[in-house]
């Protein structure tokens, strides 16, 4: 294949570089959150709720 | 302050910020580290953010800094092992799909760190020229420029130009990606 040829395939070969690279992306994000980040988030939660519970106590 | 609302949707983008530092440091226990300290950060940092902005970018934005600077602290290769993240792909060995995407990803976690984040940002999370130079900080020349050497080489090293490569569909993917 000459150079030529291969230019003309670059928008379909990066196209099919973007398919694997979403792929693996995706799986990633599939994965969800370890429970690190679980506990993590209960406490940054919990803190909304006593602050709502404070604000309520003001009122 | 961040309002209830805000800190839901921080907590809506963390899978995809964990998948970007994942691609970012190819490495899960170091990705894990840096979401959580790009939460504390944004959380402490709240008056930062701009309401009505997009709150993705600019937690990659945080996440990514932090990445850069703990690299030019500690030099480029720490905590980096090569293959192990390829190698972290759990499936038998003589399956087609797992040979493919291992062999994808052999190649994408050798790539510089600066052109492996616009492939995950423009092309895998769908953000904009111009809001990957926003995450990145640099021109928008500078990330088209290394976006293109990104897939050139990807297309060099796994032949690309040279026959079509059948991409592993999802399922498959989401078995091979479990570790």
């Amino acid at each position: 294949m000459s150079r030529n040829d291969r230019s003309r395939d670059r928008p379909a070969v990066d196209d099919l570089i973007d398919q694997n690279v979403r792929l693996l992306y995706d799986g990633l994000i599939a994965e969800g959150l370890p429970d690190r980040f679980k506990e993590l988030l209960n406490v940054i939660r919990a803190e909304d709720h006593q602050q709502g519970n404070l604000r309520d106590d003001d009122a | 302050m961040m309002t209830p609302e805000d800190k839901e949707e921080m907590i809506s983008h963390l899978p995809a910020l964990r998948a970007f530092a994942i691609s970012l440091t190819r490495s899960r226990t170091r990705a894990d580290d840096a979401v959580q300290d790009t939460v504390l950060r944004a959380l402490s940092h709240a008056d930062q953010f701009e309401r009505g902005s997009n709150m993705r970018a600019w937690l990659f934005t945080i996440l990514r800094n932090a990445y850069y600077s703990d690299r030019r602290r500690h030099g480029r290769e720490v905590g980096f092992v090569e293959g192990l993240w390829s190698a972290q792909l759990a499936v038998k060995p003589d399956h087609d799909g797992y040979l493919q995407i291992r062999d994808f990803l052999r190649v994408f976690e050798r790539l510089p760190d600066e052109q492996r984040e616009v492939l995950i940002l423009i092309g895998a999370s769908g953000f904009s020229y111009e809001k990957a130079a926003d995450v990145t900080g640099v021109p928008i020349g500078t990330v088209k420029s290394r976006l293109n050497r990104a897939r050139a080489r990807l297309a060099n090293d796994l032949d690309f130009y040279e026959g079509p490569m059948e991409i592993t569909d999802p399922v498959t993917l989401a078995v091979l990606c479990r570790i």
